[in-house]
């Protein structure tokens, strides 16, 4: 595959944090998947880049457990898109993954704070 | 709970999701921009990755597998024939046997049987497998632990009539409580069964045909139902039939209470003098031992009753129907026929093993090119696996196709009464034997398949080891039993047993005293005297070889006694070494065989001395051995007592004949019957005992050398198979060799050379547990006793036959080997 040169670093998520991140995205309204990863890269101008074939395994897995649902609508360009919403067990594993997320995030910081 | 109806749901609706996320992965390429849509990635891939985690991906790898496997299978017919076979007699076999089994234990069709229990006298030093009436009815009355108490009297001798005038014939009666049809779950095959209604003092006296007897006495006239007949010539009107069943041989069945009706004369209800087969229903809640606790107490009050009859601390053992008695002798027995039946099982798959090994050879070309292709080890394993499953399937369903089959024919023959339709117990049993048998002959073959190394490995000797080891473990077994039996049948008893027929007049059934009985048989006696053939007679309390059995355990060895008069020595031919014969009337006096004096006496004259474990009777003569008490039991050690006049109602005659003992029978029967015309009595011919004692000796032979032909066979086709992969796997080898100018001996060597060690280990092993079975059937089968495992010439005889099985089974392919042509077979390669 051919490497083409890339206009600005794009970091990789950091593991396990898609599901929190897609969680987050979806919390304030319904989105397809390509909004979805538009939206986190633009949110985190263009900082962090979701992988499609990440994408759609962490989305069915989100719908198997129930965190979110897709209806098929029309979007503003009036084509046929799935758009995923939260449901109320996803509010609340977002609520707790977040909590995780920041756990981990202010232990990491003491530790790099210390050294 | 709801992501499994998630899950569920996403299987049902896959085709429909799978359009969705293909036209979602479009549109979101679509929208992505040009240059970037190349890192979209493989759709194709995507979906699948994303259909991961639906967790329904294990199941399109099994349907992939189940139908490659079909496809391996079906592609090579003369494996998939041949380890079917295997795996269908290995299945099949012992599925059969132990459906027979457990569906002829009895009580197997009682619903709730864990609530019936077998009741049994028991005393701190006594204990009496039968129960009579007056305790029946006691303890039924009086017992609140039991719901209801069932009696049983079987195997009676009477006889059955049309009617009055036509001529009567002999038959089997059983006299049963009403209550034993529904408790042990018996249903009219016709009609109704006994109700108890039934056994009301005023109902009219009526009878149940058993099945087989109907339709082979009667033609299976559905009219004889309703009609009246003549059961010892007494009026009972037939109200149905019994289905068949293996445990009851009875030919008519009727109530308890009745049993005075028919056998005139009978005390049974009054008297303490019938032996009944006791079960009881325990109430809900209620566990044998606290009936077994209350039984005492009761048993205590029976005791003020009949002082002399019932034993001091007396209790009744409950014991559960359906539970083995783990000490018992037939418990080892069972265990022991079931473990020689189930290594068939083990046999087979190990066979089946040596094969699915041998055909790896042939298929490794395939697996490398699989696994090149980038298939996992694991996955290659699992596929290997499949095949074995769905072999192991296929065969077990076979299998019960197969045992369905054999227990019509049994059931048609009145062998067994097992239903040949399996219940989903047996299917499910049958399945999951077949599961762990494809993992046992499936699972080490894959593994060795998919390692990368290929070698020989350890799988193939042990599969070579067990297979070998259980064949010789069989033939040894029938050839121990083939060995007993050919001395059996040469040997004699003893005493002249050719000539002999004995009476049995049943005097105590019909109530008469001791005076009365000693006159009824002195008056026999003297008739039977003067018949025509008759040589000698006597009186003893037990006839030669009859199924009971009066006898002495003394320091672990079992002795065993009769009642005797002073003419048993004359009539049975046994001769008087030492000392005397008894003298009419004496009592307080013994006799000893040889063998038993030798053995409480060891180099000690026996005459004089007081047998050990009855002080009071004095030893007065020695007399030569005989076993009379049991077929085929040499070196039986035997003592004889004088007539105990206690016991004379239970006395039978003892009639040496000149001509052939069959022409008196009649005779006798008449003789007896005219001095009393209420009496049924029962007159046995000696070598009946003996053919039918024989003939159940036979059956085990039987029984264990089919087990060991099966076993021989799937031997020869498991080595063959062996053989004949190993010379494919080498022939380039045994080209080279031979083209080098090795010669065919060395050839044939070198491919057997590896076999030799399992195949010998195998034997050993085989030859010890054969010798361990044959000391279990020993003692459990009275006709093995002459059973001896150290002899040499039984293994000698398995190892020869076993020899000729390794012969055959690879004559073929080390024939095919010698002949292997260098040249064409190194061009091939």
């Amino acid at each position: 595959m051919p490497m083409s040169p890339e206009p600005m670093p794009k970091t990789e998520l950091v593991p396990g944090t898609l599901i929190l991140l897609v969680l987050r995205v979806l919390e304030s309204g319904p989105l397809h998947g390509y909004a979805i990863a538009q939206r986190i890269s633009r949110v985190s101008g263009d900082a962090l880049r979701v992988e499609e074939g990440s994408l759609y395994p962490a989305l069915q897995k989100m719908l198997r457990k129930g965190w979110v649902r897709a209806e098929w609508g029309l979007s503003d360009t009036k084509r046929r898109v799935r758009s995923y919403h939260l449901t109320p067990a996803g509010r609340t594993q977002l609520e707790s993954e977040r909590a995780g997320y920041d756990h981990v995030n202010k232990a990491i910081q003491a530790v790099l704070k210390l050294a | 709970m709801k992501e499994l109806l998630r899950r569920i749901s996403y299987l049902l609706n896959r085709r429909r999701l799978e359009r969705e996320m293909a036209e979602e992965m479009a549109d979101h390429r679509e929208q992505m921009e040009p240059g970037r849509q190349t890192n979209f990635g493989d759709q194709l891939r995507l979906r699948e990755d994303a259909r991961e985690s639906w967790g329904w991906t294990w199941l399109d790898r099994l349907q992939q597998d189940l139908s490659y496997g079909a496809r391996v299978l079906r592609k090579a017919p003369g494996f998939t024939v041949t380890a079917m076979l295997i795996l269908v007699l290995g299945i099949g076999v012992p599925l059969t046997a132990f459906r027979v089994v457990l569906a002829d234990r009895p009580g197997a069709s009682a619903p709730d049987a864990d609530s019936l229990v077998h009741l049994t006298r028991r005393a701190p030093d006594a204990h009496m497998t039968s129960l009579t009436y007056p305790e029946l009815a006691f303890y039924s009355a009086n017992a609140k632990s039991f719901r209801h108490v069932i009696g049983l009297s079987q195997r009676n001798t009477a006889t059955f009539g049309i009617d009055a005038g036509r001529a009567a014939e002999s038959i089997h009666i059983a006299f049963a409580t009403a209550n034993y049809f529904p408790e042990f779950g018996v249903a009219p095959a016709l009609d109704r069964v006994l109700t108890p209604d039934d056994e009301r003092p005023d109902a009219e006296p009526v009878a149940v045909l058993a099945e087989s007897f109907w339709q082979r006495r009667l033609g299976a006239d559905p009219a004889i139902v309703g009609q009246q007949v003549r059961v010892n010539g007494k009026p009972v009107r037939v109200i149905g039939v019994l289905p068949r069943t293996a445990q009851s041989r009875d030919d008519v069945w009727m109530p308890l209470v009745r049993q005075p009706y028919v056998v005139d004369g009978s005390t049974m209800l009054t008297g303490w003098n019938t032996a009944l087969t006791v079960y009881a229903r325990l109430r809900p809640e209620v566990s044998p031992q606290a009936a077994q606790q209350e039984t005492r107490a009761l048993a205590a009050r029976l005791r003020e009753r009949w002082p002399d009859r019932v034993w001091k601390d007396e209790y009744l053992e409950a014991r559960p129907i359906l539970q083995f008695d783990s000490n018992s002798e037939s418990f080892t027995m069972a265990l022991t026929a079931g473990a020689l039946v189930l290594l068939l099982l083990v046999a087979a798959c190990a066979n089946l093993g040596t094969l699915v090994l041998a055909r790896g050879v042939a298929r490794e070309r395939e697996i490398r090119v699989r696994m090149a292709l980038g298939a996992g080890r694991l996955r290659v394993v699992r596929q290997l696996l499949t095949e074995a499953l769905l072999l192991a399937a296929l065969s077990g369903v076979s299998a019960l196709l197969l045992s369905t089959l054999v227990l019509k024919v049994m059931h048609l023959q009145d062998l067994s009464s097992a239903a040949p339709a399996p219940d989903w117990r047996t299917v499910t049993a049958t399945l999951i034997v077949a599961m762990v048998a494809a993992v046992v002959f499936g699972l080490p073959p894959a593994f060795r398949l998919a390692s990368l190394v290929p070698r020989a490995g350890r799988a193939r000797t042990l599969f070579l080891g067990a297979q070998v080891a259980v064949s010789c473990l069989l033939l040894v077994v029938s050839s121990l039993l083939l060995n007993s039996r050919g001395r059996l049948a040469a040997a004699e008893p003893g005493f002249d047993y050719r000539q002999l027929v004995w009476v049995s007049p049943g005097l105590r059934t019909h109530g008469y005293s001791e005076p009365a009985a000693q006159a009824y048989l002195d008056q026999l006696r003297e008739r039977v005297s003067v018949m025509p053939g008759v040589t000698a007679t006597s009186q003893t309390r037990l006839g030669p070889w009859d199924d009971l059995h009066i006898g002495a355990n003394w320091q672990d060895r079992q002795f065993v006694g009769n009642q005797v008069d002073s003419q048993f020595l004359a009539t049975l031919g046994i001769g008087l070494l030492r000392g005397r014969n008894f003298k009419a009337g004496e009592g307080g006096v013994a006799l000893v065989n040889e063998a038993a004096a030798r053995v409480i006496w060891p180099g000690e004259d026996a005459l004089g001395k007081t047998l050990p474990w009855s002080p009071t009777q004095t030893v007065i003569g020695v007399v030569q051995n005989a076993s009379t008490a049991y077929v085929g039991t040499p070196d039986s050690l035997e003592y004889y007592l004088p007539s105990n006049q206690a016991e004379v109602a239970d006395a039978v005659l003892l009639v040496r004949v000149s001509g052939s003992p069959r022409d008196v029978v009649r005779g006798l029967h008449d003789a007896a019957r005219g001095l009393d015309a209420r009496l049924q009595p029962a007159v046995t011919v000696v070598t009946d005992t003996y053919d039918r004692e024989m003939s159940s000796a036979s059956t085990a032979l039987g029984m264990i050398a089919g087990l060991g032909t099966v076993a021989n066979l799937l031997s020869i086709v498991g080595l063959a198979g062996l053989a004949g992969y190993t010379v494919a796997q080498r022939t380039r080898e045994i080209a080279v060799r031979i083209a080098l100018g090795a010669r065919a001996s060395h050839v044939v060597r070198g491919i057997l050379a590896p076999m030799g060690r399992p195949i010998g280990i195998g034997f050993v092993i085989g030859a010890l547990g054969g010798a361990a079975v044959g000391n279990i059937l020993r003692s459990g089968i009275p006709t093995m006793a002459a059973l001896n495992v150290l002899e040499p010439l039984p293994y000698v005889m398995a190892l020869a036959v076993f020899g000729g099985v390794v012969g055959v089974s690879i004559l073929a392919p080390s024939r095919r080997a010698t002949r292997i042509d260098p040249v064409r077979a190194l061009k091939n390669e």
